[in-house]
């Protein structure tokens, strides 16, 4: 890094509390990279990330969230190196402590899931023709898509592409909901994925909280109850949600 | 999940392997610097909700009910990450507040019943500002804050009185594996002890505020205050006592051209006679002027006597050093 950059880097790292605008968190996220990528960092090689997101957790952590008037302050470019390297000695000693499960584990090697299963429902035993369930509620087509174009509005850029690159997603090299999402460094994404009910282990019919999350909603708000019983109805409402993610997610990028 | 061992220890309860200068061999391994850098989603969405609570938020009007405050301990080497809470209500010493404890985004895979989600009930908000742990009650020491982080409406704040109305100390055992519970009560047991440290802070406000502090330390809050005459360097300690001896409560100070010596029993003023022009010191007694004196040679010296009568009414110590600098000490 080169004397300027370097200057700027520490400029900016002890003035993150006054930061107003986009450009300065860009420009110090972008001299904060090109620092760390150069810095070895032999920690890594005992923790399962990679070092690009081990940078952008430490820039999440330690430049994000700890920017106050009393952040320790930085005195060169290569103490920042030192500042990383201590960031995963935390990461290496919290490795050793027993951690729960996330729930994104449980349904990370099975990319081959039927489509259903995704959202924590059992296929169903017999699905003649769905849209014929449907249309005993009262559900048209376009109604349908039109609820799902609405749904999708209402949702995050990342979540978007979770449901799109990844849930919705028949690709054989897609990563999971819960990978793509910390791919994306969205914190707690075990949490926000509950929350929007895509993961195996905490939606569906069998778990009486799937109402209460963002899929759930959606799926009552046409007047069916979101359990496991109901499931072909579900199943056909959720191809029309993928749909609609799918044209979105692809027209975006 | 974030690591528990990081967040007790960004919570400052593990001070001793908190610091992050520790010495670190650091190479340096060359990659290209012109490499295009793409920041992820999940930090844009972060940082775009600073700036826009930041935007949205009064941040010069705390402490009001609904408020969310940042606190920071004092010492930068003690911890790093800030502590949020939620203000309730004032308690008796108007310094100290009583509320929940508010836990970052970051940490919502902690999120458990008890806990409320700022997500539902408000818009606009920094991503310090995560949940609400309606479970954890804390005492704030609003000297502590430092920014406003969102500020719940009356009906936000209903839903969350409402909430800790129900809250268990502990989380629904229905909602989570028990492998995942067992996760959750190791981390509000970590922030249980956090919010201890803080009461404890604020319990030690009250205690001040009931006694009157003495006038040395009266007077050094406000030598404190004067930072901005020590960074142009005519307002700093003085290397030695140029009086006699110093007594054990003594406050010495150099104004530009006058040594300033100030105990509980006087203050006394020695003009240096590095400036001709004269320098000139007032006392005031509830607005009155009640002794006046000029310094004009070096060496020149008054000495006032800081009396426990004069004490118990509104003493004001007017100094007009020979340069034009102007201070008031309220005694």
């Amino acid at each position: 890094m080169d004397r300027a950059s370097g200057e700027r880097l520490v400029y900016l790292w002890n003035h993150r509390d006054e930061f107003r605008s986009n450009s300065e968190w860009y420009e110090l996220y972008m001299l904060t990279q090109r620092q760390l990528k150069r810095c070895k960092a032999p920690i890594l090689a005992s923790l399962p990330e990679s070092k690009e997101h081990s940078i952008d957790d430490f820039f999440r952590i330690k430049a994000f969230e700890t920017a106050g008037r009393n952040s320790t302050p930085l005195y060169g470019p290569r103490a920042l190196c030192r500042f990383f390297n201590n960031y995963l000695k935390d990461c290496l000693r919290a490795q050793d402590t027993a951690e729960i499960t996330d729930s994104g584990h449980e349904d990370t090697d099975d990319d081959d899931t039927p489509f259903i299963e995704r959202f924590g429902f059992s296929p169903p035993e017999d699905m003649i023709d769905p849209a014929l369930d449907a249309l005993e509620y009262g559900i048209t087509l376009s109604q349908a898509r039109s609820a799902a174009r609405a749904l999708l509005m209402s949702l995050a850029d990342w979540q978007l592409t979770v449901l799109a690159q990844s849930t919705c997603a028949d690709t054989d090299d897609k990563l999971t909901a819960d990978a793509l999402a910390k791919q994306l460094a969205i914190p707690s994404a075990n949490y926000h994925l509950k929350k929007l009910g895509i993961t195996k282990a905490h939606g569906g019919g069998g778990n009486p909280h799937f109402r209460e999350c963002h899929l759930g909603q959606w799926i009552a708000g046409f007047g069916v109850d979101p359990v496991q019983d109901n499931v072909a109805c579900i199943h056909w409402l959720l191809i029309q949600l993928c749909h609609e993610a799918l044209a979105r997610g692809l027209g975006e990028e | 999940m974030k690591p528990l061992t990081t967040i007790s220890r960004q919570l400052g309860l593990e001070i001793s392997e908190q610091a992050m200068d520790a010495t670190t061999e650091i190479d340096e391994i060359d990659t290209d610097a012109t490499e295009p850098v793409t920041m992820p989603l999940g930090l844009q969405a972060m940082i775009k909700a600073r700036l826009r609570a930041h935007d949205q938020i009064t941040q010069d009007d705390w402490p009001k009910r609904g408020q969310i405050l940042r606190l920071e301990k004092p010492n930068p080497n003690q911890d790093e990450r800030p502590f949020a809470a939620l203000l309730i209500e004032r308690t008796a010493s108007p310094n100290v507040w009583s509320g929940y404890v508010v836990a970052p985004e970051s940490e919502l895979d902690y999120f458990a019943k008890g806990d409320v989600d700022l997500e539902d009930i408000t818009e606009s908000r920094d991503p310090l500002a995560g949940f609400v742990q309606t479970w954890n009650p804390v005492r704030i020491a609003i000297p502590s804050a430092t920014a406003c982080l969102a500020w719940l409406d009356r009906e936000a704040m209903a839903y969350v009185t409402g909430a800790a109305s129900n809250a268990p100390r502990l989380p629904d055992s229905a909602r989570h594996e028990p492998e995942e519970l067992d996760a959750i009560t190791r981390y509000r047991s970590i922030y249980g002890i956090a919010a201890g440290e803080w009461a404890a802070r604020a319990a030690s406000l009250e205690t001040q505020a009931t006694t009157k502090p003495s006038l040395i330390d009266r007077i050094s809050t406000q030598l404190a205050n004067l930072g901005q005459l020590a960074a142009i360097g005519q307002w700093r300690p003085a290397v030695a006592d140029p009086m006699g001896p110093e007594a054990d409560q003594t406050l010495l100070w150099t104004l530009a051209d006058l040594d300033i010596r100030i105990d509980p029993q006087a203050c006394k003023l020695r003009k240096l006679g590095e400036d001709q022009r004269p320098a000139k010191v007032d006392l005031y007694l509830n607005d009155q002027l009640l002794e006046s004196h000029t310094l004009t040679d070096a060496g020149d010296t008054a000495v006032i006597p800081l009396s426990p009568e004069h004490q118990a009414g509104k003493m004001t110590l007017a100094i007009r050093e020979p340069s034009g600098t102007y201070i008031e000490l309220r005694v």
